[in-house]
């Protein structure tokens, strides 16, 4: 995965993913087995559009560099110069993410930069 | 259509001849089909897992994931199929391979390739410096036809450091993605063909294998005589062997 680019917008969707999966899987956990694909499909998107833009293969890729941000925690290994560039752009857009979405000083959870209440404990946070 | 079957099974009580001819044989309503291969390489089982077909399709309706390993089987087919028995004289014909049925030639590659992880007992696992795995799989084929099944076929490996794991991660994540016009197309890699590579730093000593008659014996020589889909099955396991663990 050499295109920085497509890594950018594929770490950009993979934390809003994260972000909402909380939410969506309780409700798909709610939801009848025969409609868990199609309510899958609509709370895994923002504004009629799947969340996920970018291959497949991005995805992989920060898969696999989120386990290495791990294990270098832990050890220090040797990288190629294409796993720094990649993580450095990791790190980036989690800034940026975390950034617009601040943690609830109750609970932890990220919220929306201009939410009233945490959606997950319901506190104020303003 | 009628149903294919391998002709019979027979387990060995002798140890796997790496060297041996490679036969498959099989059975349908039509008779007994016998297939007789070259000896299989490692460049043979390379271009085998890297013809294995693994891509999501990426549209504007969604995302299809394609996994098609019937053109590498048939590949590996054609490449190394010698001669067959069962379909009459067929040495007038200059393209008999491909006369062969398409089906035929398909159970004779799932045969070929037929090789798995012995089903592990409920024993705790055992830490050790070195890591077992022990294979089941079918090789050849005797006079009557009936398929050899061996059973116990171990590798003993060094115990993988966090480096080979890096590497086998790396080499899974590394998907090329060509753009089409609705999104894009990601091809995934073969993990069996990593495995395969990463067996050879790591192997220590295997039992059940002979090549010449004789037991092996050396590392250097595992690594030269050992068949690539038996390197693949037992290196994958190293990487993905035990129990999942959640953390909470």
């Amino acid at each position: 995965m050499r295109d920085l680019a497509m890594l950018r917008r594929a770490a950009a969707e993979f934390f809003l993913e994260g972000f909402v999966a909380p939410e969506a899987e309780r409700i798909l956990k709610d939801t009848r087995p025969e409609d868990r694909e199609k309510a899958r499909a609509s709370l895994y998107s923002v504004e009629g559009k799947p969340i996920r833009s970018a291959p497949d293969g991005a995805f992989a890729w920060i898969n696999y560099l989120c386990w290495l941000e791990r294990v270098l925690e832990i050890v220090d290994l040797p990288l190629a110069a294409i796993e720094v560039e990649a993580l450095m752009v990791l790190k980036r857009e989690r800034n940026k993410f975390q950034a617009e979405h601040p943690p609830c000083p109750h609970c932890g959870m990220p919220n929306e930069v201009h939410a009233l209440r945490c959606r997950e404990c319901m506190e104020s946070i303003q | 259509m009628s149903k294919l079957a391998v002709v019979s099974q027979e387990k060995s009580e002798t140890l796997l001849p790496l060297d041996a001819a490679r036969t498959v044989a099989f059975r349908t309503k039509k008779g007994v089909f016998t297939y007789h291969f070259r000896h299989i390489s490692m460049e043979d089982w390379e271009r085998y897992f890297a013809s294995i077909v693994n891509q999501v399709i990426q549209t504007k309706q969604g995302r299809d994931q394609v996994f098609e390993t019937e053109s590498a089987a048939l590949e590996l087919v054609d490449r190394t199929l010698k001669s067959v028995d069962g379909y009459g004289d067929l040495s007038g014909m200059k393209e008999w391979k491909n006369a062969l049925p398409l089906r035929h030639r398909i159970a004779a590659a799932i045969a070929l390739r037929s090789v798995g992880v012995t089903p592990r007992k409920e024993d705790a696992p055992a830490l050790g410096e070195l890591v077992e795995i022990s294979l089941d799989a079918n090789w050849g084929a005797t006079e009557d036809g009936k398929t050899m099944q061996y059973s116990g076929l171990i590798h003993r490996f060094r115990q993988p450091g966090i480096e080979h794991l890096k590497r086998f991660n790396f080499e899974s994540a590394r998907t090329r993605v060509s753009a089409t016009a609705d999104g894009g197309v990601t091809t995934y890699p073969s993990r069996q063909a990593i495995a395969m590579k990463i067996y050879d730093d790591l192997i220590e000593s295997v039992e059940g294998y002979l090549v010449d008659g004789t037991a092996l014996a050396s590392v250097e020589e595992i690594r030269r005589e050992m068949d690539g889909a038996h390197k693949a099955a037992a290196a994958l396991e190293l990487f993905e062997q035990g129990d999942e663990i959640t953390i909470e």
